[in-house]
């Protein structure tokens, strides 16, 4: 097998740190390798992606003992706008990827940049959106675009320069169960028909497995492990077998009613649909999962839920008062919501800081909140970062913080909106483990999630949203008899541990 | 012929020439007729009026703004009113209308040449008066993150709000400025840095040329345009500096 790039990385800090954030790496990579990197929090997985496509150390300076070589080429010596002959990269976010203000430009502008031909651009535009899935999107403006229509959008920015290795970093972060699905089957194909060598950081263990044929595990900034597939995929579901024993799914027992969603319909100002003629009853200890594909409504649910909008129809009663400008302060100071990006809350200058901040808005006493601070830290994990600055935790560890932002006012109901999205699965079951112990301990959870395997796991009560619509409230013991229904509106449980697809290396998918 | 038909330097050109007479006209009379100019050439290039709605408010303000000025501080003409220490002179009313009228056909020609032309096409004028792509399509890059900046700060302020933070009156909107702001400042240098990166990453700079999706070119009629307005200011500055009366 041709070897296109070999990675050796004695050590690499950062400016003004100490520890290094990777070291010890040493692997080759093979064209036509699909390798899933994996690992917890902070171990280093993003900087080892950033070392390959040459963004360390030619963007986010860095001090690198060892060598990088793409095709023979140290990439300490390539230019990094050169560096799209070699890779394509893919980062998290794609909405921050995207250059152009309709679709067509934006696939176009990597093309541009090479200085191809305008007639080669059209035809390879066209190609590529083919390819991702979006036909006749050329016109569509960028901003209109859904989160997994941005995240193809990126892809074929990325796939249209037709660079040997495609490197991206948790692709399917913003991606439904569906979405992610295709994505990974694209993927898949393009790594088979094309030999397009594929490296990824992995979010979700089960899909992306079907397709890979290396398995590198990071922690503390070095690969400790190397799987197959299949060994890696043993080895994962064994644990997680393990944590999910703890799980007893007893909520719900207390009848006392703490939301009632009445004939609620939402429409925003540009006539778009929210959700319609919503009914729900949320009972004390319920940890319920709010389960649909993206644009489903579950968001609009959870907004409606604690007030940031007003019902267009209906009402909505939380804590036996109806949610209104009066009742308003009162009803959010016994409820929290953890919104999906920690980013949106995160503006002190220290952990404590930001954790103390609603208790600060409250006038409580100095020693309360200190007291209430370190419990709450303590109970996520992050005492030791209690002076550290915000921003210097990792994606995880900040959702972390948020989630303890929210303990701090010892809410009774909390509404978490997607908050594993965008972490990769350790942190995303760390965020989980800690809600479950809330609920356990008598806490009100509503979850708004795309992952099923979580939904399924934690909640004891499934609502599926389909069309901004209510579809089916049930039990999650009750799930197996309605995973018809489900799937008939793109919620397809069947497929959450679909490792078993693959059958002596061949994809039955 | 419709406004978006025109080449973005005909619209600069046409622009230049309102702001030219908006600042030379003294006369309310000259300064009403170069505003109905402005606004019926609009309605017959674009069919409606309606985008200018939103600016009728900015230009009430402003117009408040010049009266009160000028009602305080002008002192020309014969004094008509007094009230203590404010005087009010005959001539500060005329003043303040040809400062609003000035005002109005300055913001109205702004918003005109600005909404009329794409982010694609204010680029491609830029490097038509050279200036190189990279900073060029700048423009483009602003525009596209606008929308997605104003729903993000409009998620901040919605987180903060959970959290318990004020933001119905001005003064709370004041007391929740670092709460909602940083993390919009922050947001912003992370989405910098990234879609930076991505650029670069996707080839952006790496040689002094780039094939552009779209190109300008002026046609006749916009060659005939943009003539004829030099004309009309070369004709008015040689008559300012060489009056024919």
């Amino acid at each position: 097998m041709e070897t296109i790039a070999k990675v050796n990385i004695e050590k690499l800090v950062f400016p003004d740190e100490d520890k290094p954030a990777l070291k010890n790496i040493d692997f080759e990579i093979n064209r036509g390798d699909f390798i899933v990197i994996t690992g917890g929090v902070a171990s280093g997985k993003s900087v080892l992606l950033h070392s390959i496509t040459g963004a360390i150390p030619h963007y986010h300076k860095a001090e690198l003992t060892g060598k990088v070589t793409i095709m023979g080429q140290d990439i300490k010596d390539m230019h990094l706008n050169r560096m799209s002959d070699y890779v394509g990269y893919m980062m998290q976010e794609p909405q921050n990827q995207i250059i152009g203000l309709d679709v067509y430009e934006d696939v176009a502008f990597g093309l541009g940049n090479l200085e191809i031909p305008i007639k080669q651009i059209d035809q390879r535009v066209k190609n590529t959106l083919e390819f991702v899935g979006l036909s006749g999107y050329e016109n569509r403006e960028t901003t209109s675009l859904s989160g997994g229509q941005a995240q193809r959008v990126v892809l074929a920015g990325v796939l249209a320069l037709n660079a040997p290795i495609l490197v991206l970093d948790q692709p399917t972060a913003e991606l439904d169960p569906l979405g992610r699905d295709e994505l990974y089957k694209r993927l898949g194909q393009l790594n088979k028909t094309q030999n397009l060598t594929i490296i990824l950081v992995m979010d979700r263990i089960e899909e992306v497995l079907n397709y890979a044929n290396r398995v590198f595990y990071i922690q503390g900034g070095e690969i400790v492990k190397q799987y197959s597939p299949e060994a890696y995929y043993k080895e994962q579901i064994e644990s997680r077998k393990e944590r999910l024993k703890s799980l007893h799914t007893v909520q719900g027992k207390f009848n006392e009613l703490i939301a009632k969603v009445t004939d609620v319909t939402y429409t925003y100002k540009d006539h778009l649909s929210g959700c319609e003629d919503i009914n729900l009853e949320i009972v004390k200890g319920d940890f319920l999962a709010i389960i649909g594909l993206n644009g489903s409504g579950k968001s609009t649910l959870a907004k409606l839920l604690i007030g940031l909008l007003k019902p267009s129809k209906g009402e909505i009663r939380v804590f036996d008062q109806t949610l209104n400008k009066e009742k308003l302060a009162e009803i959010r100071f016994r409820a929290g919501f953890l919104f999906q990006n920690p980013d949106y809350q995160i503006f002190a200058s220290t952990v404590e800081e930001e954790v103390g901040f609603s208790l600060k808005l409250r006038g409580e006493q100095n020693e309360v909140i200190e007291q209430k601070i370190d419990e709450c830290l303590k109970f996520v994990g992050l005492l030791d970062y209690k002076k550290l600055h915000p921003h210097r935790l990792s994606r995880g560890q900040r959702q972390l913080l948020a989630l303890a932002s929210i303990l701090v006012s010892d809410p009774e109901f909390i509404i978490a909106d997607e908050p594993t999205s965008g972490l990769d699965e350790t942190q995303g079951y760390m965020i989980m483990d800690k809600l479950f112990h809330l609920s356990k301990s008598g806490k009100t959870i509503l979850l708004i999630t795309h992952d099923l395997t979580m939904a399924k796991e934690y909640s004891n009560r499934i609502v599926a949203m389909h069309n901004h619509r209510l579809q089916l409230d049930i039990l999650t013991r009750d799930l197996e008899e309605y995973l018809k229904t489900l799937k008939a509106i793109g919620l397809n449980f069947h497929n959450i541990i679909s490792f078993r697809e693959v059958q002596n290396g061949t994809v039955e998918a | 012929m419709g406004l978006s038909k025109l080449d973005p330097r005909t619209k600069l050109a046409w622009y230049v020439l309102m702001i030219y007479f908006s600042l030379i006209s003294g006369s309310a009379l000259q300064l009403s007729m170069v505003l109905l100019v402005e606004v019926v050439t609009s309605l017959i290039l674009t069919g409606s009026l309606k985008r200018y709605k939103a600016m009728l408010v900015v230009l009430f303000l402003l117009g408040l703004q010049i009266l009160t000025v000028q009602l305080v501080f002008c002192r020309e003409g014969v004094l008509i009113y007094q009230w203590g220490i404010l005087k009010i002179y005959s001539e500060a009313i005329p003043l303040a209308i040809t400062g609003i009228l000035k005002a109005s056909i300055i913001v109205f020609a702004s918003m005109r040449f600005f909404t009329s032309s794409s982010a694609q096409e204010f680029t491609l004028m830029l490097m038509k008066f050279k200036i190189p792509y990279r900073f060029a399509m700048l423009v483009g890059l602003s525009v596209r993150f606008l929308p997605i900046m104003k729903a993000e700060y409009i998620s901040i302020v919605d987180s903060q709000r959970t959290r318990g933070l004020k933001m119905e009156s001005a003064m709370d909107n004041l007391k929740g400025i670092f709460p909602t702001f940083l993390p919009f400042l922050y947001r912003s240098v992370r989405r910098a840095a990234e879609t930076a990166l991505a650029m670069e990453l996707r080839g952006y700079g790496r040689t002094k040329t780039r094939t552009f999706t779209s190109n300008l070119a002026l046609k006749p009629y916009d060659i005939a345009l943009i003539s004829g307005m030099l004309m009309v200011i070369s004709i008015s500055l040689v008559n300012k500096v060489l009056p024919l009366l």
